[in-house]
């Protein structure tokens, strides 16, 4: 039953991968458009720490340690903007016109349909871009990370795109709570800069604030440190916890969330 | 013996929150630190059962609670009070086994892909509603010929009129064959001709899958062409729960009297028969119709043949929504 239902899951996925591409593919203006943007703004993000660190480091860091942490940060950037950013629009957009009863209604996992339903493939190229900035900055700081450092690597990115993923939901769902809340899809994308430097630049109490209390300051830093095999065990164990806490009060937050839903009009 | 009902409602409430704005700007600040609500009980402890079949009619005005009771049965809103069974599971708990039971479609929302054609959203529903591949096949063909859309499948959805996008969201809502049908104003919008297609249509599946039907339609015709069977809700309460027919029974006090005369009659002379609803001579042809409490119609019908030069007289029933209008207009409920 399960393995029934796992592959029904698996299907969705990329049924919907599929319908996206197809629509994509009706507006290729819109889809070269944006591929422009993003691509541009990646470089200029790239030129921008590379003038940075000329002179000397970031928070301790060299400045090829700093350009492999720019090219993890584009990798979780334009994932972040592919998936979460359509599918929260999606989602809160629903809830506001009363479309959501879609998602309710569907014998499917309603987190599930929110979180895949849609994406967008503007975002590919800096996909690409951050793994060249990347490879070059390993080559340039002649490192070669073991086959392990790589698998944490991957792991710990994926844990940070999903504890994104969690603390944005958590963000959207509060559009069950209000009538309108216009702007609660930019909170997340405002905070991006956050995790575009290494956590060493935060000090104090605003150390305190994004790396232990809201830790998004961790998000590409313990990662880029696992790959560099410079990273402490306490901030991974930390990194992991406070993820599986967010799910956690996530889950209950949604459910409890949900009761208030009106549909918008009846 | 009588089939067990599939849908049971028992002592129902929704009530929701409501913001009331005072006039005016100063209304606005003033609502920027302190605000009044209202509570509006949208649906106010009904209770009534459905059996396996059964078509049946939600009557009311607008916001009567008419589609926030759907909402419930479909496990979209969480009831405030009272129990709630659909196919012998709690909506609510919004098991697969249960959606995959049921469709709710609403006149006024869709679920096509609009930039794709219609039939990439019925393979998204095909794995979603996990159909094998043979019922897909044949459940489509079915549909596709009973609504005569197969030359329009593959035409992007938002090229399509509003009549051959309703008739797409039916067939992506049915291909799994739900069991239950909630009819959310399905013929909203459509002209006559198309309001026709899509009743006979929902006709022929309710005969053909013994399917279980609540309808809410504005359109009497719907009700009066589809449903056997009519609840009448008003202002969140059920005030009817029966056949259609019995409407008229309960709530009619009149019955029409349609005259033709062979010469002409005086309006005085009418009223004392009865209320004079229309009075007119067209050419030679002097015609009249009367509004006759219902036990006297015979005996009046009588006397005016024997009183008055009587062509033709035909006692009728009024209309059912005429009766249902002005049950809600005298508030006589």
């Amino acid at each position: 039953m399960l393995n029934f239902r796992f592959k029904t899951y698996w299907k969705l996925f990329w049924k919907f991968r599929k319908i996206h591409l197809m629509r994509t593919l009706e507006y290729r203006g819109d889809l070269y458009f944006w591929s422009l943007i993003s691509t541009i703004w990646t470089l200029f993000s790239l030129l921008f720490f590379d003038l940075l660190t000329q002179t000397g480091s970031i928070g301790g860091w060299e400045r090829h340690e700093v350009l492999l942490l720019i090219g993890v940060f584009s990798i979780l950037d334009a994932f972040t903007w592919s998936v979460f950013y359509h599918n929260m629009r999606e989602y809160t957009r629903a809830v506001f016109s009363g479309e959501f009863n879609q998602y309710l209604t569907k014998p499917i996992n309603t987190q599930f349909l929110i979180m895949t339903q849609s994406n967008s493939f503007n975002n590919f190229p800096r996909l690409i871009i951050g793994g060249v900035i990347m490879h070059r900055s390993l080559v340039a700081l002649n490192y070669q990370p073991s086959f392990w450092q790589v698998i944490s690597f991957l792991g710990l990115l994926s844990l940070a795109g999903l504890f994104i993923y969690l603390v944005w939901f958590i963000f959207a769902t509060l559009a069950f709570w209000f009538e309108k809340l216009d702007n609660i899809n930019d909170i997340i994308p405002s905070l991006r800069q956050i995790w575009q430097v290494p956590r060493s630049v935060y000090t104090g109490v605003t150390s305190l604030i994004l790396t232990i209390i809201l830790p998004l300051g961790l998000m590409t830093s313990i990662p880029t440190e696992v790959l560099l095999g410079k990273a402490s065990v306490n901030w991974i164990i930390y990194f992991v916890v406070i993820t599986f806490i967010c799910f956690i009060f996530s889950q209950i937050f949604f459910k409890i969330s949900i009761k208030k839903y009106s549909g918008a009009g009846n | 013996m009588s089939p067990q009902p599939i849908i049971q409602v028992k002592n129902l409430r929704r009530h929701f929150k409501v913001y009331q704005k005072q006039p005016g700007l100063m209304g606005s600040i003033k609502s920027l630190f302190k605000r009044k609500y209202k509570t509006v009980k949208a649906v106010d402890n009904i209770s009534f059962e459905i059996k396996r079949g059964e078509v049946v009619g939600f009557i009311g005005q607008n916001g009567a609670g008419k589609t926030t009771t759907l909402k419930v049965l479909s496990g979209l809103l969480f009831p405030t009070a009272g129990e709630v069974s659909v196919l012998g599971f709690d909506p609510w708990d919004r098991k697969p086994e249960f959606q995959k039971q049921f469709s709710l479609i609403m006149g006024q929302k869709n679920q096509l892909w609009w930039d794709l054609p219609a039939m990439e959203t019925f393979l998204l529903n095909k794995a979603i509603y996990e159909v094998p591949n043979d019922q897909f096949e044949q459940s489509l063909n079915k549909l596709v010929d009973l609504l005569q859309v197969r030359d329009i499948l593959n035409i992007q959805v938002r090229k399509l009129s509003l009549g051959q996008r309703m008739k797409c969201e039916l067939i992506a809502a049915l291909l799994h064959n739900p069991q239950v049908l909630f009819l959310d104003e399905p013929t909203i919008g459509l002209d006559v001709v198309m309001q026709k297609a899509l009743r006979d249509f929902i006709k022929a599946y309710n005969q053909e899958f013994n399917a279980t039907i609540i309808l809410t339609s504005h359109y009497m015709d719907d009700v009066k062409e589809l449903c056997e069977r009519a609840i009448i809700i008003d202002k969140g309460k059920l005030i009817f729960d029966g056949k259609l027919h019995n409407i008229i029974d309960k709530y009619a006090r009149n019955k029409i009297l349609s005259l033709v005369f062979s010469q002409a009659v005086t309006k005085q002379k009418l009223e004392k028969f009865g209320q004079v609803k229309e009075h007119k001579q067209n050419g030679s042809a002097y015609t009249a119709t009367l509004l006759v409490p219902r036990k006297k119609a015979a005996a009046v019908a009588s006397d005016l043949l024997k009183e008055l030069p009587v062509e033709d007289l035909n006692i009728e029933e009024p209309p059912i929504e005429a009766i249902i209008r002005e049950v809600f207009q005298s508030g006589n409920v």
